[in-house]
């Protein structure tokens, strides 16, 4: 039995590389000649590449997700068959053998170029290599404008693929992974199983902010900043008690909806590079000043990467409070399982008609993304109507 | 401390390349030579044997035609002072060379305090840029050793100045077979040694069969795949024990086993060397240390001046500004016997080994008019071909087949074919018609040779 190591074969036009995606043999596998070895993913395409021999996989040299180049070894494989053992004379010996044979042909190859050395130095020092000139002496022979020649149609190609060259080169690849690669995935199930519909409410929130002020110098003394969201997250628990639709999730395989008695609200943080959706666990029984401080540490686990998989599990209703950054509106994506999710979009000023007076008031948007598989609109819009009520009025909270 | 672009440790046939082209090119160059210029070629080894060899072969070629009358005799003393003249002239005219293009000269060991940095004497030198051209020197055998009066290597053997009765040469490589060639010339009973299974082991066997047959006529006693035992040196000779167990006695012995490269200690100055003892270069001649050169016997076989020469002009050339590489990949071997031999290229095991679908074609010199002239009808130009005529190989047995070794390397450098070496004129009568008839043999039309 002869042993080879086979290489990444010239796959064809210009390819100089590919990533190992898959190896579909493993070691010790017995594998028929044009048997697919490994899936190869190229600039161009993803091809399988199939074994030269029959013969055992001994071992796999390259490490799926490499990146090697053609000539790069693959595998070792212990041939069966005469031809080649015949060619090989001891075990031990062939990788050497193999390495050498490959070393040889490209120097009898290039014997066999005919230019004379004049020509052949021009070409070392362009860096030219002579197999790819076509001479036009007589017999082929290559002539020192034959060199030139194929520098110059070499520059106009290059000048050519230059247009195209630069963007690749002021590309960046950033593999997604980790934290991203949840959002990659979640997202995109999201999107393609639940039917999203949207609603956008106008929201008054000008006394929401008059209490903010009130309680600030309050909560500021206990050591917590109190932001609008406490009261948002009390007003959705109090709407959500009486559209529990909302706080609910689906469970698509016995085709039911499963309302949950508890509230573990969601809030969307940003951590840097991707989101992530921590829950405050039974909202519903905290405090403004517990909620607050909550958040807070919260958004600070998230922010460090300490969040643990309790933190983010078991939510039922998400709010982003993404007008904390900006956005005047905008239509969020439900994390699933859950049914909903609220947006809460940037406050800004607005002057009214009081009576005969103009006077400035304070406004946001809010914006619910709901499942309409299970909701429809007038249930969800009678949620935000009952959403907005509470924080146009958010001394009612104090009485729910 | 004297302050160089160029120092050059050496001042053989790659070391005075290198500091003429390195000079050429405006460099600030120094040469070190702590013998004689010219190097091992000049003073112990091409020039003179060449010299020596003309010597004998002056006196046997007269000899050889009808037409001469009188025996025809050679002052071996004579001889001998002109072959040295010759070379000191040749000398000479290295050291006229470098001083006329600048090269500053010191003479004297050179002691290394690093690779950059040598000491002769009490002078302290600098290069920039160094090239390391220390060449090499002849391999002892355990049992020989060389001590100019009896037991001679290259070197000492020019210093005899009585033609030996007897000699035995150890080592039928192309340094013995021209030596034997000198001595059966001059009269002395030769005795030619040699360890492998034939004489010129390394070389096409044609040319092993051929210089077998025509060194037994001359008289040369040839023992092949023998081994010579530790000699016993007498008053009056030398005594040798063969492992055939024959003795053999004799005046003198030159041992001619091979040479060695001059590398050591270079290692400790931070410079690679292959596994026999070669500083290994690129294809600019350049050491693994940045702006320090090899070139010659010391960067690798095969050890031969011209190889040397080539080597030299590329790192004098790369060590002060220029860029070259080492593009030639054909380096002709020539043995000056009679006839003299040339081989360049692969032979037909070579060719075979690296692939190539090779035969090799055999044409007699015989059928050359020139050859009959100038008394010498053995031989043959021998050439290595594919199907398409593509040649790989030139292996030439001719008189002055030296002469036609450019030729040959030529039409190998440039990739010709059989096609193109017959459809060039070469001059009538010359011995360089073999080639072309050679490849009007291959083609299948020669009209100097009758097809069977």
């Amino acid at each position: 039995m002869a042993r080879k190591i086979y290489k990444l074969p010239d796959i064809g036009e210009g390819i100089a590389e590919g990533e190992i995606v898959k190896w579909l043999v493993k070691e010790g596998d017995y594998v028929k000649q044009f048997q697919p070895l490994v899936e190869v993913l190229t600039a161009k395409a993803k091809v399988e590449i199939p074994s030269p021999y029959d013969g055992r996989i001994v071992k796999i040299l390259a490490r799926e997700g490499d990146v090697v180049p053609v000539g790069a070894p693959l595998l070792e494989i212990e041939v069966s068959g005469e031809a080649v053992e015949a060619a090989v004379e001891k075990p031990g010996e062939p990788i050497e053998k193999t390495i050498e044979t490959v070393k040889e042909d490209k120097v009898s190859s290039s014997i066999r170029v005919r230019a004379p050395p004049g020509v052949r130095l021009l070409a070392r020092r362009l860096g030219v290599d002579l197999t790819k000139v076509r001479g036009s002496g007589p017999n082929g022979i290559i002539t020192k404008a034959d060199v030139e020649a194929y520098i110059e149609s070499m520059k106009a190609r290059e000048s050519r693929v230059v247009s195209e060259e630069p963007r690749e080169a002021l590309e960046e690849r950033v593999k997604i992974r980790g934290i991203r690669r949840f959002m990659f995935k979640n997202m995109a199930m999201a999107k393609q199983s639940i039917p999203h519909a949207y609603l956008i409410e106008e929201v008054d929130v000008t006394e929401l902010w008059r209490l903010r002020e009130k309680v600030k110098e309050y909560g500021l003394d206990k050591g917590v900043k109190i932001t609008i969201l406490p009261f948002i997250i009390k007003a959705v628990i109090h709407a959500l008690k009486e559209y529990p639709l909302l706080n609910a999730s689906v469970d698509e395989e016995k085709e039911e909806i499963i309302v949950k008695k508890y509230y573990n609200i969601g809030i969307a943080v940003d951590a840097g590079d991707a989101l992530v959706v921590p829950n405050i666990k039974d909202a519903d029984k905290k405090s403004i000043l517990e909620l607050a401080r909550e958040i807070r540490e919260l958004a600070e686990k998230a922010r460090k990467g300490e969040l643990s998989l309790e933190d983010v599990s078991n939510g039922t209703f998400t709010i982003t409070n993404i007008g904390a950054i900006g956005s005047i509106a905008g239509m969020a994506v439900i994390n699933p399982p859950e049914v909903a999710i609220l947006g809460v979009h940037r406050t800004f000023e607005r002057p009214v008609l009081e009576g005969d007076k103009l006077v400035n008031r304070k406004f946001m948007y809010i914006s619910i993304s709901f499942d309409h598989r299970i909701l429809e609109g007038a249930y969800v819009t009678r949620f935000l109507v009952k959403v907005k009520d509470l924080l146009e009025n958010p001394y009612n909270l104090l009485v729910e | 401390m004297e302050k160089y672009d160029v120092l050059v440790v050496g001042g053989g046939p790659a070391g005075y390349p290198a500091a003429i082209r390195a000079a050429q090119n405006g460099a600030k160059v120094a040469i070190i030579e702590r013998d004689k210029f010219g190097g091992e070629c000049t003073n112990y080894g091409c020039i003179p044997t060449k010299a020596l060899l003309k010597g004998a072969k002056v006196a046997e070629e007269l000899n050889r035609y009808p037409f001469v009358k009188g025996g025809v005799s050679i002052d071996f003393k004579e001889l001998m002072r002109w072959v040295g003249r010759v070379s000191s002239r040749s000398s000479r005219g290295v050291e006229y060379l470098l001083k006329g293009y600048g090269v500053e000269i010191y003479r004297g060991e050179a002691r290394f305090k690093d690779v950059k940095t040598v000491k002769v004497g009490d002078k302290e030198l600098h290069g920039d840029k160094v090239i390391l051209a220390l060449g090499s020197r002849p391999i002892d055998i355990p049992g020989f050793p060389v001590d100019g009066e009896r037991i001679h290597n290259n070197r000492t053997i020019l210093g005899i100045d009585e033609k030996p009765g007897s000699i035995a040469i150890i080592g039928a490589g192309y340094i013995g077979v021209e030596y034997a060639t000198v001595f059966s010339s001059l009269g002395s009973e030769v005795f030619l040694i040699e360890l492998l299974e034939r004489v010129l082991p390394l070389m096409d066997k044609d040319f092993s069969r051929l210089m077998d047959k025509i060194l037994r006529r001359r008289g040369v006693k040839i023992y092949t795949g023998v081994k010579a035992e530790k000699p016993e040196i007498g008053g009056d000779g030398v005594s040798i024990r063969l492992s055939n167990g024959d003795v053999i006695n004799v005046d003198i012995v030159l041992v001619a086993v091979g040479r060695r490269p001059n590398s050591e200690g270079l290692d400790g100055l931070g410079v690679r060397l292959d596994e026999k003892g070669f500083v290994i270069v690129d294809d600019m001649m350049m050491t693994n240390v940045d702006g320090v050169y090899a070139a010659g016997d010391l960067a690798g076989q095969p050890m031969l001046a011209h190889k040397a020469f080539l080597e030299g002009v590329i790192a004098g050339e790369n060590a002060s500004g220029g860029e070259i590489y080492k593009v030639s990949k054909f380096i002709p071997s020539v043995v000056y016997t009679e006839p003299e031999l040339v081989s360049v290229g692969y032979t037909l095991e070579a060719a075979l080994d690296n692939g190539i679908k090779a035969e090799e074609k055999l044409y007699p010199i015989g059928g050359v008019a020139k050859a009959y002239i100038e008394g010498m009808t053995e031989g043959f130009v021998k050439m290595v071909v594919d199907g398409e005529g593509s040649i790989y190989g030139i292996h030439i047995a001719a008189p002055n087949a030296s002469e036609l070794a450019g030729e040959a390397t030529y039409l190998l450098e440039t990739r010709s074919t059989v096609e193109d070496v017959a459809l060039t004129v070469h001059p009538h009568p010359t011995i360089s018609e073999a080639l072309k008839e050679a490849a009007e043999y291959i083609i299948g039309r020669p009209y100097h040779y009758l097809l069977k």
